[in-house]
């Protein structure tokens, strides 16, 4: 597997993560193993399950966003914008808005991870993701669904709006 | 030292002339050569060209010569052949093609045409004998006598009309996509206020011949259109413009920006029209975003098809879909003072060093290309095909030969080709997921 990856590494790149909470831990480690570091990360929802490896995380980059939304891309795309990572790992259905701001998208949907195939395949995804922005940037030329005054507030304002 | 090609998919000159009077409307074939000829033709291009004859012509004439006419000469077997041509296919132009057999034995073709021309019958004539040449070479031979000899009818001609331009370098057939290329690229010049000499397929017949003259501009989308470009820049002066490749997606609005410019045309309508024209397409790659990142179409892809048509969609492949170009062959055999230029074109289209370009007619030495860049995508001919499953990679067939498609109308130029590009790439990768 390393003669196969060669010097391929994520050195210096921001990553942000969409995935579900059981991939999600796993892939965080895969990502700092080829020495990117993960900005932030989207999961759908965390229980007891996961206890553990949010201490953990906690221990390591307190700084780091968790968000915890199922189906709310409105949010994910507000922190995201903020966050400015250089590359989204997903697998939801919203990947081409997240595109349309002009960031390298993977989708693992399909594509499997399991094994060092798996890793094989996913640094090919990533070396073809940042060689090439152009589709990102095609995208961005169709403006966002969403109000340009909703990007500028805290992901949580219209949470906070509702309880008063 | 020579050796023999392997699947060839350039056939000959002579096939490149029946190619071009077969797309005009009213123009008939009369070959001279071998009984070969014609039928090499019919089985080896008319039927992996994807949609047959243009206009369901019949047969090609031929003067089908035997040994006889090989020793004594074929001048009389021509005459009766040209004669019954005329009396039994209906035509408004027929022209005389040369296979190699009737070349080599010297038999004096533009006699024979101006002895038709001088019975009042529209005959014009072009030595296209295979050893001049493969099928580009056939194109430019054809066009070439059409030029020179059309003239000579001295049929009346309507009256000019303003803002005229020819475009040259679309080989019928050869491009299984070239009626509904021409006519896209047609479209985007009519957006902008011309009007477009399409000279090849629907509604082209000898009169968009005759108005050759009138145009004010030859649009040159391949290097097979130079020599037509010059000899009509000497004869007339009207003077060409050569663009890179076939203008696929945004290339196209570079094409119209340099028309406008060469033509002082109102700039404005021309930006607008590109606005529009663009806002279409990127309408259609944010409809398809979703589908692009889910199944992961940014892929490394192998393209092998002719220099225009690989430029045109590796630059819209890389350039707007964020494909990444990993083998490229190039097998039109374009002129050595064209390939530094494509080499230099197609080697900086994105960051890196992984693109591998060639030139190669060659069957076994395509695959073997191909079979070691290990692509995961590949887009060329049928020949292509097993290549293809052996990678076990999708596969679009785009270039001649074509042995699965219906290709009627479907363009692969401009703006309408780019979104249908993106259909049926899109639709091969998705077919290939859920396979």
């Amino acid at each position: 597997m390393k003669r196969t990856l060669g010097n391929f590494s994520l050195d210096g790149l921001r990553v942000y993560l969409g995935l579900s909470s059981a991939t999600a831990f796993g892939v965080r480690d895969l990502v700092r193993e080829l020495g990117g570091e993960v900005v932030g990360i989207t999961v759908n929802r965390l229980d007891e399950l996961h206890k553990g490896r949010l201490e953990e995380l906690a221990r390591q980059s307190a700084e780091m966003q968790i968000h915890v939304g199922d189906g709310q891309p409105f949010e994910e795309i507000n922190i995201i914008k903020r966050l400015s990572p250089d590359l989204y790992l997903g697998d939801a259905a919203h990947l081409g808005q997240i595109g349309r701001l002009g960031i390298p998208v993977i989708s693992l949907e399909e594509t499997p991870l399991l094994g060092y195939n798996g890793v094989i395949r996913l640094a090919q995804r990533f070396s073809t993701a940042l060689q090439n922005r152009s589709f990102g940037a095609a995208l961005a030329l169709t403006p966002l669904p969403y109000h340009e005054a909703w990007l500028q507030r805290s992901p949580n304002w219209h949470i906070k709006k509702e309880v008063k | 030292m020579a050796h023999h090609i392997d699947g060839s998919r350039n056939s000959c000159a002579l096939h490149g002339a029946l190619q071009v009077i077969g797309a005009i409307e009213g123009a008939i074939p009369v070959l001279h050569s071998t009984a070969g000829c014609g039928a090499q033709h019919f089985l080896g291009v008319n039927r992996l060209d994807a949609g047959g004859e243009t206009f369901g012509a019949p047969p090609v004439s031929s003067s089908n010569i035997s040994e006889k006419h090989v020793v004594f000469g074929g001048g009389s077997r021509l005459r009766e052949q040209l004669k019954n041509t005329i009396k039994v296919v209906e035509g408004e132009l027929y022209v005389m093609v040369t296979g190699c057999s009737t070349e080599m034995v010297g038999d004096d073709i533009p006699a024979m045409a101006k002895e038709g021309r001088e019975q009042d019958f529209p005959v014009i004539y072009a030595n296209t004998p295979g050893f001049r040449g493969d099928v580009h070479q056939g194109y430019q031979l054809a066009i070439k006598a059409l030029i020179e000899q059309l003239p000579a009818l001295g049929k009346a001609v309507e009256a000019p009309s303003k803002g005229v331009v020819n475009i040259w370098g679309i080989v019928p057939h050869q491009d299984p996509f070239w009626s509904g290329n021409l006519e896209e690229l047609g479209r985007l010049l009519k957006g902008i206020g011309l009007e477009p000499n399409l000279l090849f397929g629907y509604g082209q017949g000898v009169p968009s011949w005759q108005k050759l003259p009138d145009a004010h501009l030859n649009i040159v989308v391949s290097v097979w259109g130079d020599g037509t470009a010059k000899l009509l820049e000497e004869r007339y002066g009207t003077p060409l413009l050569a663009v890179e490749g076939l203008p696929v997606g945004a290339a196209a609005a570079r094409l119209l920006r340099a028309v406008s410019d060469r033509l002082a045309l109102d700039q404005q309508r021309t930006e607008l029209f590109i606005q529009s024209e663009e806002k279409r397409l990127h309408t259609s790659l944010g409809a398809l975003a979703d589908t692009y990142y889910r199944a992961g179409f940014q892929r490394e892809f192998a393209l092998i098809g002719e220099s225009a048509q690989v430029v045109g969609v590796s630059e819209f492949l890389t350039g707007t879909l964020g494909l990444v170009p990993r083998t490229l062959v190039i097998t039109d055999n374009p002129p050595e003072y064209a390939r530094e230029a494509l080499s230099t074109l197609l080697k900086g289209l994105v960051h890196g060093d992984r693109t591998e370009l060639y030139f190669s007619e060659d069957h076994a030495e395509i695959t073997d290309l191909v079979f070691l860049g290990a692509a995961e995508l590949v887009l060329g001919s049928a020949l292509e095909k097993s290549v293809a499953l052996e990678l076990g990679v999708p596969f679009l067939q785009i270039s001649f030969p074509v042995a699965d498609r219906v290709v009627l109308n479907r363009c692969y130029a401009g703006y309408r080709g780019a979104a249908t590009l993106l259909e049926d790439l899109g639709s091969e990768i998705l077919a290939h997921s859920y396979r």
